[in-house]
Formats: structure tokens, sequence, C-alpha cells
């Protein structure tokens, strides 16, 4: 039979401590800006605690602004009083990033368009051609412009650019999200959607919430200190045929590998059948071994615009909670958005077949370890 | 105990998983799960013939009343799978089709869709 090529994967699995002084976790997480949403798994539950459910991103609100000109978010007003007084997330919704154009702002000050050829040539702005796209065939073209930067104020040439290629030269309108973390607590969100509320449609969206709830579930053992031992057990079931090692019988017993408890953690956020037989007709997917059976677990997902600095919050509240209750371990997974132009910090992100741009913490009670997993498309580069 | 690991795995997939949506003609027709997969058995049939129709495929999840799966297949049946999933015009003598709507390497980052959550923002 004809054999075909498969897309590519990415993903990364890391494990150490919160505690390291080289632990990235923090960094993964501000860096990591446009956030759809968050999910939090804890076993042995019966209900969200309320440490959890307080630092939850529940009360972040964010807000939906329809066809609104590019112009209007460069405008050196709007940069004055919101990109430099405070951390602004926008991204456009609606446009796919394969096919479309698509902007965003990141707290940084940087807006990103990534955007067709079409319309690189009409706009005029400098930009560098897609770094996932073959050199002679580029369909996908970037433009960064600095906000933030010096010569970005009315009067000088950097700025008057800017506003005549998106005003006169092409009016690039989208429908956007916008979140915003002002640096002075007298401010709100409110004066962001006052800010507009005249001239065009704003809608102040709460975040979506979806709970359930599993009785009598089996969940994997998890050994923190193992993180992937898949290869090393193939080696070590090649030497147990040459009648030598013993050793192997006690890691395969102890722990699961850190790929087959992400899969089960996604077989639980999607609700799918963990009770496969294994010459089932339908599914012979089931809980992998060690399991141990716990008589009530929790899922919690918020999905909506969140930004960093709240799941930055969240997890801590979740170390805290993790570290003195009965848990053997819990999971907190962040969905970033399928058609954002930056996966973290500045770096590309493209769609490919998906455009995943993921991670997920396990977080154990012992030493404060965890282990990192993230998900990454083709069109992405590894953070 | 080790302070930091880190491993990139960068190859093809080991696992795809598809999420799909069935659609009839008349939609009043509801199938449960285990018709599904012979749907799916059928679909590579008609494709591929007796070898495709052996392609390992598990229905993690079947919701009756919307007729959404989530599939599980090997990375390098993947394309099999999908292309004759897309084909597949008909079942039980009955027109259908089946829409493809995320597929991922990754079995979390089916849960969402943002590129769908927001079609319906309210106004």
């Amino acid at each position: 039979m004809v054999e075909f090529l498969s897309p590519k994967s990415k993903t990364i699995f890391e494990s150490s401590a919160f505690i390291h002084k080289n632990s990235r976790h923090t960094s993964c997480v501000s860096d990591h800006y446009f956030n759809h949403a968050v999910e939090v798994f804890l076993p042995c539950c019966d209900s969200l605690p309320d440490a959890v459910q307080v630092s939850s991103p529940q009360r972040q609100e964010y807000y939906a602004v329809k066809r609104l000109p590019l112009a209007e978010l460069t405008n050196a007003e709007f940069v004055s009083r919101f990109v430099k007084a405070g951390r602004l997330y926008v991204l456009s919704i609606g446009q796919h990033i394969d096919t479309h154009n698509v902007a965003a702002i990141l707290p940084t000050g940087r807006l990103i368009l990534s955007v067709n050829k079409d319309t690189y040539q009409e706009l005029g702005l400098e930009g560098k051609p897609s770094q996932f796209e073959k050199p002679r065939k580029v369909t996908k073209y970037s433009v960064e412009v600095n906000l933030v930067a010096e010569s970005f104020c009315k009067g000088k040439k950097n700025y008057e650019r800017v506003q005549w290629c998106f005003k006169d030269r092409l009016d690039l309108t989208f429908d956007f999200l916008l979140a915003w973390q002002p640096n002075d607590p007298s401010q709100s969100l409110d004066d962001l959607g006052s800010f507009w509320s005249s001239k065009y449609e704003c809608l102040r969206v709460e975040q979506r919430q979806h709970s359930f709830q599993m009785r009598n579930q089996s969940i994997p053992v998890i050994d923190s200190s193992l993180l992937l031992h898949r290869q090393h057990k193939s080696n070590q079931d090649a030497s147990r045929m040459n009648g030598s090692s013993q050793g192997c019988e006690e890691t395969q017993v102890r722990s699961c590998d850190a790929a087959e408890v992400y899969e089960w953690l996604g077989a639980v956020a999607c609700q799918c059948d963990c009770s496969g037989a294994s010459d089932s007709f339908v599914n012979t997917y089931r809980c992998p071994e060690p399991s141990q059976q716990v008589s009530s677990s929790v899922c919690h997902r918020w999905t909506g615009l969140i930004t960093s600095e709240r799941i930055l919050h969240m997890l801590d509240a979740l170390r805290s909670k993790v570290e003195c209750s009965r848990m053997p371990w819990a999971a907190l997974t962040v969905h970033g958005f399928t058609d954002s132009p930056v996966s973290w910090g500045s770096r590309e992100h493209g769609f490919s077949k998906y455009g995943n741009n993921l991670y997920t913490f396990v977080i154990f009670p012992k030493e404060q370890r965890y282990w990192l997993i993230m998900g990454i498309g083709d069109h992405d580069v590894c953070p | 105990m080790s302070g930091f690991q880190r491993v990139v795995s960068k190859d093809t997939a080991e696992k795809f998983y598809l999420k799909v949506a069935l659609e009839f003609e008349n939609p009043d027709t509801r199938i449960d799960s285990v018709q599904f997969r012979a749907l799916v058995s059928k679909a590579l049939h008609q494709l591929y013939g007796e070898t495709g129709a052996s392609i390992p495929v598990d229905i993690l999840r079947f919701q009756d009343d919307t007729m959404e799966a989530i599939l599980r297949v090997s990375g390098r049946s993947l394309v099999k799978v999908w292309s004759a999933l897309t084909l597949l015009g008909e079942y039980a003598q009955e027109e259908c089709a089946i829409r493809v709507t995320q597929v991922s390497p990754h079995l979390l980052a089916l849960a969402v869709d943002s590129r769908h959550f927001f079609q319906n923002l309210p106004s």
C-alpha cells in the first residue's frame, strides 16, 4: 500500500523544580501572551478549592471591539493612554493566520502584522518574509512596529508614515479582542471600553466556564523523577532478552511516562472514554498503567482571552494548594490562540495543519517539582 | 535527584487525533458509536481496500446527539484516514459527509477551538 508522509509534531518535555534557581516556569507563562483557555485538573477533589477559585481568571474580563481600523490602535493618544500605561493584549479574531491577515499588539508594545503578499505590497511598511515559507515562494510577510519607541510620536517621520499607511494606503480593519493590565491601580478596563464606545461597537465579555467532575476514576501513578523512560524501557527490554537485567521491572511498575500522562490528560479534557478493552471494536484506549483509583476528581476550564499575569497568579495558588493537600499531583493546562502571530515572546507562530501552542504543568507536592510539557506545531520555533 | 531535564521530540508524531463531525442528508438520521466505527472502516475500505480497512482507529469519543467524534490513529496512517473520511459520501444508502474540524498530534489541543469560539460573539 502507498505510504504518505505524516506531518511533524514538536513536543517539549521538561522536568524541574519551582525552587530551582534556573527554573523557567515564570518565563514560560509570562512570555506566552495570547492565552485562550486555562484548565485545571485536580485528582482527589470534590470541588474546586477556594484558593484556586479566587485566583482564577473568572473576574478578569476583556473587550471585543468590532470592525476597528488599525489606525485607531496606532494613534498617539491611544498609545500613550493604554500601550505605555500598562500591559495591553490585543489580538484580531475571525481571521485565519494561514490564509488571511492577522494583527496583534504584544504587552511589550510591539504591533505585529502577519499579512499576505498582496496586502504587504500595498501597505508600504517594511517587514520580513515569514520564516516558515520557502525562499522563492513567499506568500506571508510579517511586519513589526514598535509603538513604544521614542521615534513613534506625533511629528516624527516614523509615526506619520505608519499612520498614513494604515489610513490612506490601506484601511485595514479587524475585529479585536483587548485585555489590559494597567500599571496604575486606579485605572481599570472600563477606560478602554469608554475610549471608543461612541464610535465602535465594544462588548465587555466574561470568561466562559466549563466544569465537570469524575467519580471512581483511574488516574496514572507518576514519579516526578522519571520524565521519559520509554526509550530507556525498550533498551532494557532488549537487555532482558539477553537474560541480564532485573531492574527494569521496578521502573515499569513505578511510574507512567510523561508522554502517556500527556495523552491521558488530553483524554480527560476531551471527556473521552478511557475504559476501552484491548480487543474492543470501537476503542482500545485505556488509562496508562500503573494507575490508581480515586473517588472523585475535578476538571475546570475558563475560556476567553486570559492575561499571563492571571495565569502566573493561578499557578502560584495551585502550587501552594498541592503542597498542603493530599493530591498526588495536579495539572494546569494553558491553550494559546490558534491564529496568534506569535507563540512565546516574539517567536513567530504559524498554522500548518494545526496551530497548536499549548503548555501543561504537572505539579508535584514533593520538593516542589514539576513537569512542563509544551506542544507546538510544525510552523513554530521551540521555546 | 537531577535538577533539570529537557527532552525535545521533533519526529513524526506517533499518534494523531482528529475531531470530526458527521452529517447526514436527512437531519433526523442518528447512529451510535459501533455503527460509526463501521462507517470509518467502510470509508477506509472504499479508498484503500482490505489493507486500508485493517488500519487501527480508536473512537475515543462519540456524541450521539451531535454526531461529533474524536478519533485516534497512528501518525503514519493519518493521511489515509483523513482522505478516506473526506471522500466518504454515503452510508447505509443514505448520503452523508464527514467534516474534519481539528487535527492535532496533541489530544489536549482538541479540548478547545479558538477558531470557532468567537464566531458567535454576543452583540
